[in-house]
């Protein structure tokens, strides 16, 4: 059974270029443009993984989504990736503190968040 | 003490020799040898006088009469101690007996003394002397009286010549002329004194009455050469007249032996007493003038020294003696200025005249204990001097009825300037102190707030009033409470001064710190506000120290924009470049089918166009805030035909539409930059295109309008499209504000903020009326000059 990823950004463009990158592999993947979709998709869809940015327009922006998510105990598995051009380090350390599993700052190398997609899944096949 | 051996025993030989035939001396001058030693040197010389004594009758007298001259030696020490015994115990007036016989008094106590000490002296041995049957009682009455009287003239003859010539005379010293006539003088008085008791000069005058010449002489010695002329003569004219009296010549020669001898004791008691009497007035009366020209000659070295002029005035005759130093102070000579009040009167100047004469007035009359006052004088070069001026009323001089007013006048121009100059900076340090915008307080050595500025009452919301005298500590906590609960204030009071240090060092209390150490005091009341503190030390000793705040409120709050300004759009040039190196990065890995990769190909080029864009828009923006160079070039346009210009060029890349001119009535020219208008009303154009549907109209219409009290010009740019929210609008300003943030409408959020600025450059508003699925409309409002 092939992975399911969530796109989550509010640029149409980087969602394209996302689902490009990640489209050398087999993987299930939804889109979501804003905080309060991404939760819900979480929650019916149970994706494997989410690529979260973090400003993002409507009432939930990315660090809240990820909060949300890794405080319910029904999700908190689910790997979240920050994808985001807030790359300061006070940034950095706000995303760990909402509980992000990693932090990947634009502009980044779609090579790079290939192979980070692509370890985390095989950590979860190990420990699977 | 030897030398006083061998003097008394030579003098014993002496006297002895003179008169063989008495029994006792005439006059016994080793008495006064031997009371004046005691006197120079103290009664621990009492060996002296005895041991001269019996050397000398030694000396002079053979063995069977012994016991006589043995009695005489215990007598005569018996009297110069007794004497000085007497001399020591009498005080008149409790003034102790001077060895300079400087005042008649003490030549008077010498001759109680003598005569005492002789008498008890005398009858002590003559009674002896007669018990032992040397002497007949017989002659009691006659050899007491020989032998008192004789020590008593030689101690009053003797000790004054000692006394006196201890020291040399001031004429030792004096000129030539002087030294004549003192010559001349003892001369004279050596040949009357020749004349009148020895005998070989013949006699020009009945015997008796030329003996009243040697108090002419004894007079003039008394006057002109003091207590050592006089006491010379006298001894001299003594020895003559025992001599003469002794041999049987002279005026005292023709009697009998006993009043002969009563004679002479008479005269030289008589002139002895004459002579020194004079001398010692004379004397006195001498040295005090000295002393009182020495005084005023002081007096004068004083005021001559301060420099100040010295001014007596005369009530009476109206008339001023000024010093020299008083003329020179104003610029004149000496012989430049008379005795009248009117030279100083008509010198004062005019505005200070009616204060000085009303002081005076009030001095006179008693209403003020003090006459001080300054005023300025003119002086010889048309410049005017200030002076302080002292005085006082006395009746001295010679007429004790008069009343004069005596008082100094001290130059004290320079201290006025001073004084003006000091005041001057004053001022102006106190129009800084209360004009600066930066807070001030003082705190002064007692540890209390002492001055506080306008904007520090201002900065913290307090009364001037309730700051000023408070204690430092009490300023602390005034201030830990404006910081807030949460907030700290560094207070100050606790500082140590590093004077003290050496004397106390604890370690626990903080000293104070170094001046150029500023700290960061964050108050919330009466409003959120920054300050930078700094702490100077006036004085070490004195304590007292200034207490500066800035208010960096605003400052903080521009340098947090700032870095925002550069991170957001740092931010915003980072989504546009990660799908460019995303896509050409892609575009490297893997062959995609041709439509996708002109889709990539679009996109990166879509990208890198809105990343020269927002650069564009971004560099604008940054001229046109900080208005440097000559960004904006106004000139005056008709504003009709510009717009019509806009509307017909004006076409968005894609979109069919054209912007519907409303007719546009007559509107005054204005002043503007045409670029920069135009750039303006693109923004809001391509904004309306962008947020509405491509078959709905967007309009432009110009009118004149009132705002504010003003007449403008107001262009509107309506559409019909998706509107905004209020939430939205709230944000229309900000830069990097974007309403759709999909990425499907291009656009960079700063073409409102650019507009904004533009039209706020030109002096006019910018008003946005806009609602949700309705559409918007934006005015520029251009004020008509």
């Amino acid at each position: 059974m092939a992975y399911k990823l969530l796109i989550v950004d509010d640029n149409a463009e980087v969602r394209n270029l996302l689902r490009l990158t990640l489209s050398f592999d087999d993987y299930q993947i939804r889109e979501a443009t804003n905080g309060v979709d991404a939760l819900a998709i979480i929650e019916e869809w149970r994706p494997h993984m989410a690529i979260l940015d973090i400003m993002m327009p409507g009432e939930k922006d990315g660090l809240q989504v990820c909060y949300e998510v890794k405080h319910n105990a029904d999700l908190k598995h689910t790997f979240i990736a920050m994808l985001t051009a807030r790359g300061q380090t006070t940034d950095i350390k706000e995303g760990v503190n909402v509980g992000a599993d990693t932090y990947l700052i634009k502009p980044f190398s779609p090579a790079v968040l290939r192979s980070v997609v692509t370890v985390c899944f095989d950590n979860l096949n190990k420990s699977a | 003490m030897l030398a006083g051996i061998v003097l008394h025993a030579f003098l014993i030989k002496v006297t002895f020799n003179l008169y063989t035939q008495g029994e006792a001396a005439i006059i016994w001058l080793p008495s006064g040898v031997g009371l004046a030693m005691l006197i120079l040197y103290g009664k621990r010389f009492w060996p002296a006088v005895f041991f001269g004594f019996l050397i000398g009758y030694g000396l002079v007298l053979n063995w069977p009469i012994l016991s006589s001259a043995m009695v005489a030696m215990f007598s005569n020490t018996l009297e110069s101690v007794f004497g000085l015994w007497l001399l020591s115990i009498t005080q008149p007036h409790g003034r102790k007996f001077d060895v300079k016989l400087s005042e008649p008094m003490d030549f008077l106590q010498l001759g109680m003394a003598a005569l005492i000490s002789a008498g008890v002296a005398t009858l002590m041995g003559c009674t002896i002397l007669n018990i032992l049957e040397i002497y007949s009682w017989s002659n009691f009455n006659q050899d007491l009286l020989h032998w008192w009287m004789g020590n008593f003239f030689g101690m009053i003859l003797v000790i004054p010549l000692v006394l006196t010539w201890r020291k040399a005379p001031t004429w030792c010293v004096a000129g030539f002329y002087c030294k004549a006539e003192i010559l001349l003088y003892l001369v004279l008085a050596l040949l009357l004194g020749q004349m009148l008791f020895v005998g070989g000069i013949p006699h020009v005058f009945n015997n008796m009455t030329q003996s009243y010449l040697m108090f002419v002489i004894i007079s003039w010695g008394a006057i002109r050469f003091g207590y050592h002329g006089v006491s010379l003569v006298i001894i001299m004219t003594s020895i003559q007249a025992l001599i003469g009296t002794a041999t049987g010549v002279g005026i005292f020669s023709n009697d009998v032996a006993e009043s002969n001898y009563i004679n002479l004791w008479q005269y030289i008691f008589t002139l002895t007493i004459v002579g020194i009497l004079l001398s010692t007035m004379v004397q006195k009366r001498r040295q005090s003038e000295v002393a009182l020209v020495d005084n005023e000659k002081n007096w004068e070295c004083v005021f001559e020294a301060s420099g100040d002029g010295l001014w007596d005035w005369n009530l009476q005759t109206n008339e001023v003696n000024f010093s020299e130093n008083w003329k020179s102070m104003l610029g004149y000579e000496a012989h430049e200025v008379s005795h009248h009040f009117n030279e100083w009167e008509s010198r004062v100047h005019p505005d200070d005249k009616q204060e000085v004469i009303d002081a005076i007035a009030s001095y006179r009359a008693g209403k003020s204990k003090t006459y001080i006052n300054e005023h300025r004088l003119l002086c010889k070069d048309g410049s005017w001097k200030w002076i302080l001026s002292r005085a006082m009323l006395t009746r001295s001089g010679l007429d004790k009825n008069v009343q004069h007013i005596i008082g100094t006048h001290t130059d004290i121009t320079k201290h006025k300037a001073l004084e003006e100059s000091l005041k001057k900076s004053e001022d102006e340090l106190y129009a800084i102190f209360s004009q600066s915008p930066d807070g001030i307080i003082v705190i002064n050595p007692d540890h209390q707030v002492s001055a506080v500025n306008k904007a520090f009452c201002h900065m913290t919301d307090q009364h001037s009033n309730n700051l000023i005298g408070v204690k430092e500590s009490t300023f602390d906590s005034i201030m830990q409470s404006l910081c807030g609960e949460k907030g700290n204030y560094p207070a100050t009071s606790n500082f140590q001064s590093l004077a003290n240090q050496s004397f106390q060092i604890q370690q626990d209390v903080p000293r104070r710190r170094t001046t150029d150490k500023s700290e960061y005091i964050e108050i919330l009341m009466p409003k959120h506000r920054v300050l930078m503190r700094s702490v100077l030390e006036l004085d070490q000793h004195r304590l007292s120290r200034v207490m500066y705040f800035r208010d960096i409120t605003t400052e903080m709050m521009i340098d947090r924009m700032k870095s925002e300004y550069l991170s957001t759009a740092a931010h915003e040039l980072r989504t546009p470049l990660s799908i460019i190196l995303g896509y050409t990065e892609l575009l490297k890995l893997k062959s995609f089918d041709s439509d996708i990769k002109a889709k990539m190909v679009d996109a990166i080029h879509d990208q890198s166009q809105s990343m020269v864009l927002l650069i564009n828009e971004l560099l604008d923006l940054a001229r046109i805030e900080s208005q440097t160079g000559n960004v904006f070039n106004m000139q005056k346009y008709s504003l009709v035909p510009l717009l019509e210009g806009f509307v017909a060029n004006f076409t968005m890349t894609g979109d069919p539409r054209k912007v519907k001119l409303i007719p546009l009535p007559r509107l005054p020219e204005l002043i503007f930059d045409k670029e920069k208008l135009s750039q303006a009303l693109k923004n809001c154009f391509s904004n309306a295109f962008k947020f509405s549907k491509h078959d709905s109209e967007v309009t432009l219409q110009a009118t004149l309008v009132q705002y504010q009290g003003r007449s403008n010009v107001a262009i509107t740019v309506t559409d019909h499209g998706i509107g905004m929210t209020s939430k939205q609008l709230n944000h229309i300003y900000d830069k990097f504000y974007r309403a759709d943030t999909s990425g499907n409408i291009p656009g960079t959020g700063l073409g409102m903020a650019i507009t904004k600025e533009i039209i706020e450059h030109h002096g006019g508003n910018v008003r946005i009326e806009s609602e949700a699925d309705k559409g918007t409309s934006v005015t520029l409002l251009l004020p008509v000059q």
